[in-house]
């Protein structure tokens, strides 16, 4: 009766085997009760597990929320404000970058000069320079500072208003 | 496919959402069997089957052949319920906890068989996806191979060590529940 065929009963419960395999486990089943059995219980098995999990059911409920959750959306408008509001955060953004850059640059050009000519001379005027510096650099801070938050407030208002919480209207 | 499913996932396609609320009514037993199958909760599978249908309808545009809608919508679930098992393990370093809470918590749940259920997890999320997509959806081995995107081979032995590991589980659950109906 050949060797044990159990390996290609799972195969065989699908109905995936080739005809000539297909007959092998057949003939060595006949004569095998091992391997008789085996199958036995494969189909058991499948069959005790399809009817346990058909016997599960979706609650009520699924359906309706499913719907509830997609009926709000009106198609364009909230993809707009969103826009709208980022463009807003981004223009304000740059305005930020605009200023940074503008308190910077006179700044890095002294340093750069004040390293390439070392005169007695330039010290002296960065220096002074360089001393005037604190006041202005805090006032331009605060400035920086103050837009950043509007901004994000600003995006945090947005947010907080975003059609999808609303309810249906 | 039956040619009235095909022009109802048609016309969902083109937003028709009365035409979608039928097509959850339709599938949701499906896919909710499905993720409570994979996750043993019946909370968490709600959710689960929520987000699919929520994340099916945002993206049916993208759904290529309308024939393989309930191939494409056991994969989003598929893939949400992997989503929420990897969560698990990143909260829940020992999955024993947490057997037992499930445990503790659906013993007024008379409709899935104990037996069942206990050798079900006793499986890997792999061979559990196995069982649940050839033997209790019934989807073929080219269906499942296109589903989980591997090789046509690597379904084929993967159901069939599910199978046999589910019925060695089974034997054992058995023997086990058995024991304490018994002393109990
Ligand atoms: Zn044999």
């Amino acid at each position: 009766m050949g060797k044990h065929i159990e390996d290609k009963l799972s195969a065989y419960l699908d109905d995936a085997l080739t005809t000539d395999e297909r007959i092998d486990v057949e003939e060595h089943m006949d004569s095998c009760a091992a391997c008789s059995e085996a199958f036995r219980e494969y189909v058991a098995v499948r069959e005790l597990v399809r009817t346990a999990f058909h016997s599960v059911k979706a609650p009520e409920r699924l359906e309706e929320a499913v719907m509830e959750a997609i009926r709000p959306i009106p198609a364009a408008k909230p993809s707009k404000r969103f826009f709208y509001g980022l463009a807003a955060c981004l223009l304000s953004l740059l305005m930020l970058l605009a200023v940074l850059f503008a308190i910077m640059a006179p700044y890095t050009t002294t340093l750069i000069t004040v390293g390439y000519r070392v005169t007695d001379n330039l010290l002296q005027a960065a220096g002074h320079y360089v001393s005037s510096l604190p006041s202005a650099f805090i006032g331009l801070l605060a400035g920086a500072i103050l837009l950043l938050t509007g901004s994000g407030l600003t995006l945090k208002a947005l947010l907080n208003h975003s059609p999808l919480k609303e309810g249906p209207s | 496919m039956e040619q009235a499913l095909e022009r109802l996932i048609r016309r969902a396609r083109q937003g028709d959402q009365e035409a979608f609320a039928l097509l959850v009514g339709q599938y949701k037993d499906k896919v909710f069997r499905y993720a409570y199958g994979m996750l043993s909760d019946r909370m968490e599978a709600e959710d689960v089957a929520q987000e699919a249908f929520l994340k099916a309808y945002t993206s049916l545009a993208k759904l290529q052949q309308v024939y393989a809608f309930s191939s494409w919508l056991t994969q989003i679930a598929s893939r949400l319920c992997y989503d929420r098992l990897q969560k698990r393990k990143r909260e829940q370093p020992t999955d024993d906890d947490r057997l037992e809470r499930i445990g503790g918590s659906e013993k007024g749940d008379p409709d899935l068989y104990l037996d069942i259920r206990q050798a079900m997890r006793a499986l890997s999320p792999q061979h559990r996806e196995a069982i649940l997509l050839r033997d209790v959806e019934g989807y073929s081995y080219e269906e499942i191979a296109a589903m989980l995107e591997i090789p046509l081979g690597t379904v084929k032995s993967r159901i069939r060590n599910a199978r046999l590991l589910l019925r060695q589980a089974i034997k054992l659950e058995t023997e086990e529940n058995h024991g304490e109906a018994y002393r109990g």
